[in-house]
């Protein structure tokens, strides 16, 4: 039996999604990318509404740029063991393996509430005497802003993400350096299994997934200026309700499905332990083989989903409201993303032995020719 | 400038009316009817639905006292009062209303009828402002609020997000039995049927022990609006009534958003809801049109059962919707249901008439003359008592008057000038809750005294 240090195998390490495999690669691509796009979306304008004496007018409309990076996975582990001219048998050590995105989104409102006060007014004209009403204004509110709207409501993402996906897999959502357009703050959303892959058939499935309206009225109170105008519409005793609506689903399963030490030395099928794998080659492998390959296999489950909304309601007391909800935009409409379901392969590599993923100057290269130069003496002139 | 200080001011100003004095008296007469002719024209001009259904007679006279007045020493914390004003079965009046600092809180009066004028004996805080829940969570404002005849009060609480725990729900449905505050629904609680979680409450509505209530949602891939009934107040015996994007009754369009409910004893709801019109060419950079419509169901029934009281010209009515049992207008307020069925919708047309239907025969319609003998220029959504009297306000060329109707007669019982303990009625808000009569004809409203202070005015049935 011939030895095979360890070696690590790859798509980064340490694992990171905006440098994994694309969970829908186009062609030419297998990488995951940066993408972006804008979207706006004009909510409700009304003529304006009378109740006792006074009368409003609302109109409002809002949109959201986005910025993203995948969906993709990432995977990263060690493999170490042992080769026959029939048989694989590797240990795994420190696997990992995460898969989601990382996005964010810039959310743009734009609110204006007019109220006004009816005063009748009794006019004096003789025959044509008769009342009048006089409209006055008593509130111009006007709400305006543009902010970073995953920083705002994270934590009650996380909350939902966490609760919804329970079991062996770890969810997080946390903020990233990831640059993205406009400087748009990025955020990964993204399920993650560490040291697993033996008792899980090599395999990682994972459903990164909420579905998140949320009220920001009362977080918009935090931000000085808009707190003030907010309290002053609470005050004419309205209540508002606005905000973005979230879905994200992100089913998708990620599976190791062959090793091969080159030349058609590829196993036939795994079997899998808790501390490994073996498998059978369907060819002797080479005299010192040089490199180490693994295929990975993932599936994007059909209910892939990521859609941004905004919805809109102004209640005064419990005697008029008015309310308005955006239809889900899909977020791959506006960045352009084609979503093709399907099976698709990726193939990891590296020298036996190295720890290093990627180009390596320290060791030589073992695809490399040896060339032996020899320096004839001169002729000599005699 | 505190903003709240400020548009306290401007609150008391948009109540107030100028305009030429009356001097009609409190008491009612048995009038025989507005200008409308009484229980005439129902909806679509034909004899549609459940029919005028006359409920209870009309009291001969009412009485009207001025219950509380910010600073009286039964709560002298209280500086403004709101329009948000309900009372019990019992003998509870209970009230929106902001303190000196502008912290605004929910109170409870304790009235003794037993006394020559109605007094409040006792008083307590519901809740207030900046009030530290058992979980850490500080109340900011209170939402939508219902009391049932007992007493029992249902509240939508919203949480200061600066100051609660972080990432703590920012919304709950709680209940006062009189023992404090106990949360019947969370942010975050799962929705019934395993259909996600709750996020955000709107309206809600309560009788007797059943709750009715708005709430959007999220799960399954999807952000929903819902109805949610639950009986007993019991989170795990919920179902949901109605939601968004389900098809509007007798309408071509689905629901887009739903706004404001209803909730009778007998399990009968009135939903205010937005329709989004089918196969809308829109132009991308003008919003779409406002389609509001009203629908009359019962929680033991789908949507696809209910009937429609009133949709927008922009929804087009299928054939079954043309009975004439639909009114075609805005409805932008509230509807209302109490009694057996007895139905009160406001809608306006696209001329800018508007009329108050009562289980869907026209009470009182612009311009047509009040039980007060004026022009009748606007119109508040009544109020539907158990019995099925409906309490309306009506803004006239001469100024608001307060009426009710059985469907047979209505009745003038307070408008501007009326002297109540001495002091001239300058501006009444009634019918912005549709929790302000009992079963016995008592009522509350928000009042303005003439060159004097808000009180809250309580009329008792003589």
């Amino acid at each position: 039996m011939a030895l095979i240090p360890s070696t690590l195998l790859g798509s980064s390490n340490p694992v990171d999604i905006c440098k994994g495999f694309a969970l829908f690669p186009t062609i030419g691509t297998t990488r995951a990318g940066i993408t972006s796009g804008l979207n706006n979306t004009p909510l409700l304008d009304t003529e304006p509404i009378t109740v006792l004496t006074f009368r409003t007018t609302v109109n409002c409309g809002g949109g959201f740029f986005v910025g993203l990076c995948g969906p993709a996975y990432g995977i990263a582990f060690n493999a170490a063991g042992t080769f026959s001219n029939t048989a694989l048998q590797l240990a795994i050590t420190n696997d990992a393996v995460a898969a989601g995105l990382i996005f964010g989104a810039l959310m743009n409102f734009s609110f204006t509430l007019q109220f006004e006060v009816g005063h009748l007014e009794w006019v004096n004209d003789g025959w044509e005497s008769r009342l009048i009403t006089r409209w006055e204004t008593a509130l111009n509110a006007v709400l305006k802003f543009e902010l970073d709207i995953l920083g705002l409501i994270l934590k009650y993402i996380l909350g939902q993400i966490v609760e919804n996906n329970k079991g062996p897999v770890s969810y997080a959502v946390q903020q990233t350096a990831t640059a993205l357009p406009r400087a748009v703050p990025s955020y990964s959303f993204f399920g993650t299994q560490v040291n697993a892959l033996g008792t899980t058939q090599g395999g990682l499935t994972v459903n990164p997934s909420f579905a998140l309206p949320i009220n920001i009225a009362g977080l918009l109170k935090l931000i000085p200026k808009l707190g003030i105008i907010i309290a002053a519409i609470e005050g004419a005793a309205f209540q508002l309700q606005l905000g973005p609506s979230i879905t994200l689903g992100l089913p998708v399963n990620i599976q190791v499905t062959q090793f091969s030490l080159g030349a058609n030395a590829d196993t036939t099928s795994l079997t899998w332990t808790p501390g490994g794998l073996t498998g059978p080659l369907a060819a002797p492998p080479p005299n010192n083989p040089r490199n180490l390959y693994a295929t990975v296999r993932h599936i994007p489950g059909p209910f892939f989903t990521f859609n941004l909304g905004l919805f809109f309601t102004l209640t005064l007391i419990r005697v008029i409201s008015l309310g308005v909800t955006s239809p889900p935009i899909p977020i791959r409409n506006v960045l352009g993303l084609q979503i093709d379901f399907g099976t698709y392969f990726n193939r990891l590599n590296n020298s036996i032995g190295s720890q290093q993923l990627g180009f390596d100057p320290l060791r030589d290269l073992p695809d490399g020719e040896e060339i032996e130069v020899v320096f004839e003496p001169l002729e000599s002139a005699v | 400038m505190d903003p709240g200080r400020r548009f306290a001011a401007t609150r008391r100003d948009f109540l107030k009316l100028v305009g030429a004095s009356m001097g009609c008296m409190l008491l009612s007469s048995c009038s025989s009817g507005s200008g409308a002719g009484g229980a005439s024209n129902p909806i679509g001009g034909g004899a549609t639905g459940p029919p005028s259904a006359p409920s209870s007679p009309i009291p001969n006279g009412y009485a009207f006292s001025r219950l509380y007045t910010p600073g009286d020493p039964i709560l002298p914390n209280v500086a403004t009062l709101t329009p948000h004003i309900l009372m019990d079965d019992a003998n509870h009046v209970f009230f929106y209303a902001q303190d000196a600092q502008n912290n605004l809180g929910l109170y409870e009066l304790t009235v003794d009828y037993t006394q020559s004028t109605p007094t409040a004996v006792a008083a307590r805080t519901l809740v207030a402002a900046g009030q530290v829940m058992p979980d850490g969570r500080v109340v900011s404002t209170v939402g939508s609020t219902d009391v049932n005849a007992s007493g029992h009060m249902a509240m939508v609480l919203n949480f200061d997000a600066g100051l609660s725990p972080q990432g703590a729900g920012l919304n709950s449905i709680v209940m006062d039995q009189g023992q404090g505050l106990v949360t019947l629904f969370d942010y975050g609680d799962a929705v019934a049927g395993n259909n996600g979680q709750y996020s955000e409450f709107g309206d809600l509505d309560l009788a007797g022990d059943n709750l009715l209530f708005v709430s959007r949602y999220g799960g399954g891939g999807q952000v929903t609006q819902g109805v949610i009934f639950a009986p007993g107040e019991v989170q795990s015996a919920a179902t949901i009534v109605a939601t968004s994007n389900q098809e509007v009754p007798n309408a071509d369009g689905t629901i887009n958003s739903i706004g404001l409910i209803d909730l009778d004893d007998n399990g009968d709801y009135v939903a205010q809801a937005f329709g989004t019109p089918p196969l809308s060419i829109l132009d991308p950079n003008t919003a779409p049109p406002l389609a509001p419509l009203i629908v009359h169901g019962n929680v033991r029934q789908s949507l696809s059962e209910a009937r429609l009281l009133a949709a927008s010209p922009h929804l087009s009515l299928t054939r079954a919707g043309t009975d004439g049992t639909t009114a075609v207008g805005m409805s932008l307020y509230a509807p209302r249901i109490g009694g057996s069925q007895i139905t009160s919708i406001v809608t306006e047309d696209s001329s800018g008439n508007t009329t108050l239907y009562r289980a869907g025969a026209i009470v009182a319609q612009s311009g047509m003359l009040s039980p007060g003998g004026n022009s009748i220029q606007g119109i508040v959504p009544g109020v539907v008592n158990a019995s099925g009297l409906i309490f309306y306000e009506l803004v006239t060329n001469q100024g608001l008057e307060l009426c009710v109707s059985n469907g047979q007669m209505t009745a003038l019982l307070l408008n501007r000038g009326a002297t109540i303990g001495g002091l001239a009625v300058d501006t009444i808000a009634f019918g912005l809750h549709p929790t302000q009569a009992d079963a016995g004809g008592r009522l509350v409203s928000y009042g303005q005294m003439l060159n004097g202070p808000e009180t809250i005015l309580l009329g008792i049935p003589v």
